[in-house]
């Protein structure tokens, strides 16, 4: 497994710096991305982890800027992927960019492919928009990427529609499209939830050996840290809007800093051990549009002080390539 | 009938409540619109056999279209078995009125979808108190008295009682799921994937209260499941189900320690780690689970199964017990 520290010399191709992603609701603002920051560099995968409504989805969608204006906008901040800002470019610039620089696969299979196409013609698309190429060439193509993400007789299969695969192929073909125009950042949203076990381990490895071939970046968006453990070599852990921990793997999982993702980790259950009782985070994630002045985690946190309700803490370094916001951190 | 303490019912720890024997269901598949004749026959479940014991935990795990689904509707009546029977406290629930009467209230469910298995028309206090209303005879008073127990019990409060569902997060609609399964003192409540809908954080909640709540009233849970490292944690039981069949029963420790189908071998290596230092055996099952309307002769498994020989694709293999309490269907022991 290639870890942070022999990647460090790699080129960054995607770098966030300060990004804030707001919606306007009749409840107020609500600051669903609230300045994070990151840098991911060439064959690298970051994982990016939290619990529902923390902002890893809007942080997805900023990425690809498919933020829907109104009632979301990027307020501030820059993504700089392979050399250029793509926040304040145009849409007909971003359209260019998605799919071919950077794509995305998302959750369900079911719902991401058309129903009315073939899997064949959908692949198709996805190249004929990017490259210049005849025809021809669009289909070897085409099946060039079924047959990578292992798609068996790829080339009968191609005039297949979306309700004769199975789920683990439909989510493939769903690879298959991200991978068609040599991307140099994939996202990967939660791609394996709705796979079952044995399938989802089929599709990591494939994602991994696809990784491998092409020196491709990927972000991995997901709840679960057995994912993590098994696929990224970096995390950052999001909580209500904000990165609270961001570091290599092994800090992450052998050092964790702050004590949301310490009480996170704990309240997995393990397959390797037993656990006589789970850690239990008590209370629920404070409301986007209300957030309070201090650490958002303060009215959860075990080892709260006053400093943590009067202000926000600053993102602290706790070793070399290992950052956390929390007081706790000297 | 009407007994809101059930403390004179309540069984000892390990005694067995509840036995599924040789349950077999199969849904005629047919073609035609006008004449229709069946075709074939979905195994769904294909001859398997279990018990409940009071104050433990069946786990039952598997993939997609393995029959665990169809078990647990059996379990809660609402499918009737095609053969075999399910004998609660000695009595068959399908030939005796009277066994089935009880059953009924004495089994119970939750299920994985917090958003859809409460009605959003009612409030919090008419959920929780249907269950009472239907099965016994008390007054109004002694309802909401216990409405507010139950609440109590899993860990809401009782101003909570006026509020409709969708005032609630995820997870506090789960409790109130649990609180109505609890409310008429079940035996048995069936676990329908309880936490795989909620967030990280709230499934140790979840996990946790349903520990204590079982510590409590000595209840037996069947749990479906499809992650095994909530079955580590919650269950006294597993049975491992592929394509209809239990290839593994055993106990939760002897499982982990010893799985030995080479299904229950594929699951765990494919089962994600719990630290990136985690050495797994890389086991990567080729296909996919077979038609349940066709399957494989032999054993169900031998397409996928990396350890077949030449008799598993002709001898369908039986059930054989390794150690105390063990059991499993493979040709290699």
């Amino acid at each position: 497994m290639v870890t942070a520290d022999t990647r460090i010399d790699t080129e960054v191709v995607l770098s966030v710096d300060d990004l804030r992603t707001h919606f306007t609701t009749r409840w107020g603002t609500v600051k669903a991305v609230d300045g994070i920051s990151f840098d991911l560099r060439r064959g690298e995968t970051l994982g990016i982890v939290g619990e529902s409504g923390c902002g890893k989805s809007v942080t997805m969608l900023s990425l690809m800027r498919l933020i829907p204006i109104p009632p979301g906008k990027i307020v501030s901040g820059s993504i700089v992927l392979d050399g250029e800002d793509i926040v304040p470019i145009s849409e007909q610039e971003m359209a260019k960019i998605r799919g071919s620089k950077i794509a995305l696969i998302i959750q369900d299979p079911m719902t991401s492919l058309n129903p009315v196409f073939s899997i064949g013609d959908q692949v198709e698309e996805a190249i004929k928009i990017h490259q210049d190429i005849p025809k021809r060439s669009i289909t070897d193509r085409a099946l060039e990427v079924l047959r990578k993400v292992n798609i068996p007789a790829a080339e009968s299969r191609v005039k297949d529609y979306p309700h004769q695969m199975s789920g683990g192929m439909r989510q493939r073909v769903v690879g298959a499209i991200g991978i068609s125009c040599q991307p140099q950042v994939l996202i990967a949203d939660e791609p394996t939830t709705s796979l079952d076990v044995t399938i989802q381990a089929q599709y990591l490895k494939l994602l991994k050996d696809i990784q491998k071939e092409s020196d491709l970046s990927i972000i991995f968006i997901t709840h679960d840290f057995g994912i993590v453990a098994k696929m990224c070599d970096r995390v950052a852990v999001m909580y209500a809007g904000r990165i609270v921990e961001h570091g290599s793997v092994r800090d992450i999982f052998n050092n964790p800093s702050h004590p949301y993702t310490e009480a996170l980790l704990a309240s997995v259950p393990r397959m390797d051990r037993v656990v006589d009782r789970l850690y239990s985070i008590e209370g629920q994630p404070p409301p986007l549009h209300d957030l309070p002045v201090g650490c958002a985690f303060a009215n959860r946190c075990p080892v709260v002080m006053d400093k943590c309700i009067e202000t926000y803490p600053e993102i602290k370094a706790v070793s070399d390539g290992h950052t956390a916001a929390c007081w706790k951190v000297e | 009938m009407t007994t809101i303490d059930s403390s004179e019912t309540k069984a000892e720890r390990g005694q067995v409540l509840l036995e599924a024997k040789n349950l077999k269901k199969y849904f005629p598949v047919t073609k035609g619109l006008l004449i229709s004749r069946t075709t074939g026959h979905i195994k769904a479940v294909d001859d398997i056999s279990f018990a409940l014991r009071a104050g433990e935990t069946l786990g039952v795990v598997g993939e997609s279209g393995c029959g665990k689904s169809t078990t647990a509707k059996m379990m809660l009546m609402l499918e009737e078995p095609t053969e075999g029977s399910i004998l609660f406290e000695g009595g068959d629930v399908h030939n005796s009125a009277a066994v089935r009467k009880s059953y009924r209230s004495s089994v119970q469910a939750v299920f994985q979808d917090p958003w859809s298995s409460l009605n959003p028309r009612m409030r919090v206090k008419d959920i929780i108190a249907e269950p009472m209303v239907i099965n016994w005879n008390i007054t109004k008073a002694e309802q909401q008295e216990r409405v507010m127990k139950l609440l109590n019990d899993v860990g809401l409060n009782e101003y909570h009682s006026n509020l409709f569902p969708h005032e609630f997060s995820g997870g506090q609609r789960q409790r109130l799921a649990i609180a109505r399964a609890l409310a008429l003192n079940p035996r048995v409540i069936v676990l329908d994937e309880p936490v795989s809908a909620l967030d990280v954080s709230i499934r140790a909640q979840i996990m946790n209260l349903l520990k204590d709540l079982q510590e409590t009233y000595n209840v037996a849970y069947m749990l479906i499941a499809h992650d095994l490292a909530t079955v580590r944690y919650m269950c006294t039981w597993v049975a491992v189900m592929y394509l209809g069949q239990i290839v593994e029963l055993s106990p939760v420790q002897e499982l982990f320690n010893n799985p030995s189908h080479p299904y229950t071998k594929a699951l765990m290596s494919a089962a994600l780690p719990s630290h990136p230092d985690t050495e797994q055996e890389e086991i990567i099952l080729q296909g996919e689970v077979p038609s349940p309307l066709n399957p494989p002769p032999g054993c169900y498994f031998h397409p996928r199964c990396p350890a077949a020989m030449d008799r598993c694709s002709v001898d369908t293999p039986v059930v054989k017990e390794i150690s105390e309490g063990h059991t499993l269907t493979c040709h290699l022991f």
